[in-house]
């Protein structure tokens, strides 16, 4: 074959590449399953939202299916009766939301057709509707209801709903609401249930529980009085001024699972833009409380770190744009992620030491990737975003600011930072974890933890460490391929556990279900500790000894004179010891005196393991877990043994006790 | 009588009495280890003979930290131990309980600690006066607890009046604000009305705080200067004194108030620049604390030495006037 002809070839298999991967760039990043076509209205006086949506649903499944399932979320603070309220009465029973008229919600479909061919009269199945409590039965709870279809919907196709409803908005609520001239509108409209794994999954909606949606493309056409400013999911394509002193916005959106909102005549806009060497550019919207002007630098680089990091280590931010929501004050919306839109939370006078807004911003939009792009289960898995995003917001914290600071707000106005006192940002999570260890396991249905700190705990705090730990525990470099591989594999779908274990077992070739039922389906508390440590000069010998055919009974004084001039032999012994549950190989660092060390690895089976030396130099120090890799051990001060232990930091640190107390007395001499 | 001219022959007097600072240096650091050993044996058990010596000799461990805190949760007043007490942080936290009362929230052990220390320094504040206002200015043991024992009765009543005072401040001035705050606060349109509001309350609360404590101390003045024996009528006439006055008292006051802070900040400044990673460093640091504890002591002595020369200044002009007139 000629080289003109190889050359062609090539550059034809280029050509066809190229044009392959141009194709590919076109797929929906999604199977666009729920479609939402909307067209509602704000009265901002009567805190409703009315209009209608069109959804275009899939049935991505392999059975006919003669009901749909849908979200009512609103109706969740309806009154003091539902589920939410009742969860929120037994989680936390000191927080009993507030119940006045003006302040509760609701949400009601006024009419259900469905929509067929053009020129066909629409099916009006609004009489099906029914209130259903898959959850717990509770029959004042409506934020499930169920319509039945005259015709089963069969396999692979598509069914076209026409859904009018009114959607009465809470006072600030549970992140959705109103405070005064400011909405907040998210969880809002009938939401249609995921159909997996063979069954309805459409939970209703607990105090403890976030969300779960099928991904697909929102089209929201929404009006708003003129002078408010307006941010939602996506995109904003047009913007029409009505003359009657409303404004009608279009924001749409593919690939993403909610459509969220918020409008206020008082937000201050800001626009920037994320650029990277590599990752797609994105437009950074930042709707600021004018009282937070102050902040606007701050949450826009948090932002970009969030982009950056996330993007480098997991994959890039899909979405051209993405807004920045700074709550306004008491409106019970900060901290809250949507599909390219999030809410941060600032508090006037807070130093950049104390990370926020920094802390949330980047947990917020970290969101994206742990929630967004991977749409787990939010009801039935929480520590599969909450856990994920926690341990990855840490990582980013860590990056981009440093470690965390002891401070204190004097007064409750001014911070303090005690910059001799850092921390890594985890370590938090390993604090609030410790007393709970035991409580629940890490993997169960939100509204099932024994409390709302419990679940809080297993979610984020317990979520984070024990991501943290698999890292330390795969090493730095298949550790990031097993977090890549995982969020390649799975945006934009839904992954349950198994999906997760499933990636770490392939990347790392190791079976890793011993980790994952212990950890994520236990609830046994991980402590390993040295026991005990000794070291001293080998016993001389004494008694009788056949050697040579001959016994001999030794004193011990004979080896005096020999022992003198050759060197000391020292017997040294470590226990290490397993005291939880929780079975975990672990490593032992031994260091002796001449500076020599030994590091072995016990499998942490059985309940202790010895070592023995026997070495010309005395044994100085043991640690089980030098590297401080497993976070979660319980116990890490049991972790070492020094035959020197050091009595100056407890000197050091009751002085500077002893200072303070001798300040307080002479402060309140003041009373005498 | 100039407030200078009270402050400078006050403090001369104070610098004449070495040893009283030193009594009552002696004396706070006794109190002091009451509270002291037990922390530094949940401390010794808890670093042990572990590896955390070493790491806690050389910098701060928060993992230790936390399971220090976590193991001694139910101790009560080892829980107050943290960081943020550190520096100048004794300060901010001390001072904050003042203004707010947040002490009574400490637990039983710190606050018996705090009532016999304050009990001790009812009895010291006659032996100090006492000794101020004698002819030899000149402290002795014998003589401190003697004035110390002329006076106890009345400054205790004294202490009580005023105490009566605090307490309307910390129980019913304190609540009233923190819910007005937080009712305004409530409903305002951002954070920073609360936090200014709390500000505000801040500052009256300190201002009436010290205002108490002034009327109070030129009523210990006037007992010891004028052998008062009615409490009510001293601290009335104290009352009266201090309004008369108000230009001299406050300024005074405040003068020495500011000397306070002056000494704060060079103790805040200094302290952390000791790096406590050798027994000679952690000792230079616990000397360090404790001339601080001596100007703080120096401070104490210069309100009642300045306060009483203001006092008898201010009363020999009005002896002087009324004569002339
Ligand atoms: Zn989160």
């Amino acid at each position: 074959m000629g080289r003109k002809v190889i050359v062609g070839f090539i550059t034809f298999l280029l050509v066809s590449v190229g044009a392959f991967s141009c194709l590919l760039a076109q797929e929906p990043l999604s199977k666009r399953i729920a479609n939402y076509t909307m067209d509602v209205r704000l009265d901002p006086e009567k805190k409703v939202v009315s209009g209608s949506e069109v959804l275009t649903w899939l049935n991505d499944s392999e059975v006919e299916l003669s009901e749909l399932y849908f979200h009512l979320y609103l109706n969740a603070f309806k009154n003091n009766m539902t589920t939410f309220i009742a969860d929120a009465r037994r989680v936390y029973p000191g927080r009993i939301p507030r119940l006045k008229k003006e302040e509760l919600s609701y949400i009601d479909v006024e009419s259900i057709k469905i929509i067929g061919e053009e020129g066909v009269e629409p099916i009006d199945i609004t009489p099906t509707i029914e209130y259903v409590q898959p959850d717990d039965g509770n029959p004042y709870d409506q934020t499930v209801m169920k319509v039945t279809l005259p015709q089963p919907l069969p396999p692979q196709q598509t069914i076209k709903l026409d859904i009018s409803f009114t959607a009465k908005l809470p006072l600030g609520m549970a992140r959705t609401g109103f405070r005064d001239d400011y909405f907040f509108v998210a969880q809002w409209f009938p939401k249609i249930g995921v159909f997996y794994e063979g069954a309805w999954n459409c939970h209703q909606y607990h105090y403890t529980s976030e969300f779960f949606a099928d991904y697909g493309v929102y089209d929201v056409n929404l009006t708003v009085p003129s002078n408010f400013i307006l941010g939602a999911t996506g995109v904003c394509r047009s913007k029409k001024d009505n003359g009657d002193g409303t404004t009608i916005y279009n924001h749409y959106q593919e690939d993403v699972h909610d459509f969220t909102w918020t409008a206020s005549p008082h937000y201050l806009v800001y626009e920037d833009t994320f650029t990277h060497e590599y990752l797609p550019e994105v437009k950074v919207i930042l709707l600021l409380q004018p009282y937070h002007k102050m902040f606007k630098d701050r949450y826009i680089e948090a932002t970009k770190h969030a982009l950056r990091y996330y993007g480098e280590w997991y994959g890039a931010y899909p979405y051209p744009q993405i807004t920045c929501v700074d709550p306004a004050y008491r409106s019970g919306s900060g901290g809250m992620e949507y599909p390219t839109l999030f809410t941060g939370g600032a508090y006037w006078l807070t130093p950049i030491e104390l990370r926020s807004p920094e802390g949330v911003t980047i947990h917020e939009c970290g969101h994206s990737w742990w929630y967004g792009m991977i749409g787990s289960n939010e009801f039935e898995d929480a520590w599969m975003d909450e856990g994920f995003n926690s341990y990855s917001d840490d990582r980013v914290l860590e990056k981009a600011y440093g470690p965390n600071y002891f401070s204190r707000r004097f007064l409750q106005i001014f911070s303090i930072v005690f910059k001799r006192f850092s921390y890594k940002p985890t370590w938090g999570s390993i604090s609030a974890y410790r007393p709970y260890a035991k409580l629940d396991d890490m993997s169960r249905l939100t509204w099932e933890f024994m409390d709302g700190t419990s679940y809080h705990i297993n979610s984020y705090s317990k979520g984070a460490i024990t991501m943290w730990t698999l890292e330390n525990y795969l090493g730095p470099e298949l550790s990031a391929k097993v977090f890549k591989t995982y969020f390649q594999r799975w945006k934009f779908r839904h992954p349950r556990p198994q999906d997760f274990i499933d990636v770490v077992e392939e990347v790392t070739g190791q079976d890793m279900s011993w980790f994952f039922d212990q950890i994520v389906f236990g609830s046994n508390e991980l402590d390993y500790a040295i026991e005990r440590i000794s070291s001293s000069p080998v016993a001389k010998r004494q008694g009788y000894f056949d050697e040579e055919g001959e016994r001999a009974f030794i004193t011990g004084e004979e080896e005096g004179e020999k022992e003198e001039k050759e060197e000391v032999i020292y017997e040294s012994h470590v226990i290490v010891r397993r005291q939880g549950e929780v079975v975990f190989p672990v490593e032992v660092l031994v260091t002796f005196e001449n500076g020599e060390q030994e590091k072995k690895v016990w499998d942490g089976e059985y309940r202790w393991v010895r070592y023995t030396f026997n070495k010309p130099t005395r044994l100085q120090s043991a640690e089980v877990d030098p590297d401080h890799k497993i976070f979660l051990d319980i116990n890490y001060t049991n972790n070492s043994k020094t035959m020197n232990p050091r009595k100056l930091p407890a000197y050091k640190w009751a002085f500077r006790w002893m200072f303070w107390l001798q300040h307080f007395l002479e402060t309140f001499t003041f009373f005498s | 009588m100039g407030i200078f001219k009270a402050l400078r022959t006050g403090i001369k007097r104070v610098n004449k009495n070495k040893k009283m600072w030193f009594f009552l240096l002696v004396v706070n650091i006794l109190v002091a280890l009451v509270l002291t050993f037990p922390l530094y044996s949940a401390l010794k058990t808890s670093i042990g003979d572990s590896l955390m010596g070493e790491r806690l000799t050389k910098g701060f461990d928060y993992r230790w930290y936390d399971e220090f805190k976590y193991k001694f949760r139910d101790t009560g007043f080892i829980t107050l131990w943290s960081p943020t007490i550190v520096g100048s942080g004794t300060f901010f936290s001390n001072v904050e309980s003042l203004a707010t009362g947040r002490f009574f929230q400490f637990g039983p052990t710190i606050l018996v600690l705090m009532a016999v220390y304050v009990l001790l320094n009812i009895l010291f504040a006659g032996g100090i006066l006492g000794i101020f206002h004698s002819p030899e200015e000149k402290f002795t043991i014998k003589g401190f607890f003697s004035f110390g024992g002329t006076y106890f009765n009345r400054f205790f009543r004294l202490f009580i009046m005023s105490g009566i005072l605090y307490g309307i401040l910390y129980f019913l001035a304190v609540p009233y604000f923190s819910g007005l705050i937080n009712r305004i606060g409530g409903t305002a349109a951002s954070e920073r009305v609360a936090m200014v509001l709390g500000l505000i309350f801040g500052v009256v609360m300190f201002f009436l705080l010290f205002l108490v404590n002034m009327i109070f101390d030129y009523a210990k003045i006037r007992t010891v200067v004028g052998n008062g024996k009615s409490m009510l009528k001293e601290t009335g006439k104290a009352i009266g004194f201090v309004f008369k006055n108000f230009g001299k008292t406050m300024g005074l006051y405040y003068f020495i108030g500011v000397l306070g802070i002056v000494f704060m900040v060079i103790y805040g400044v200094v302290e952390p620049q000791i790096s406590q990673v050798t027994p000679l460093l952690v000792l230079l640091a616990f000397v360090w604390q404790q001339v601080y504890m001596l100007a703080r002591i120096w401070v104490r002595l210069t309100f009642f030495s300045s306060q009483l020369n203001l006092f008898m200044g201010l009363q020999k002009e009005k002896k002087v006037s009324e004569t002339a007139a």
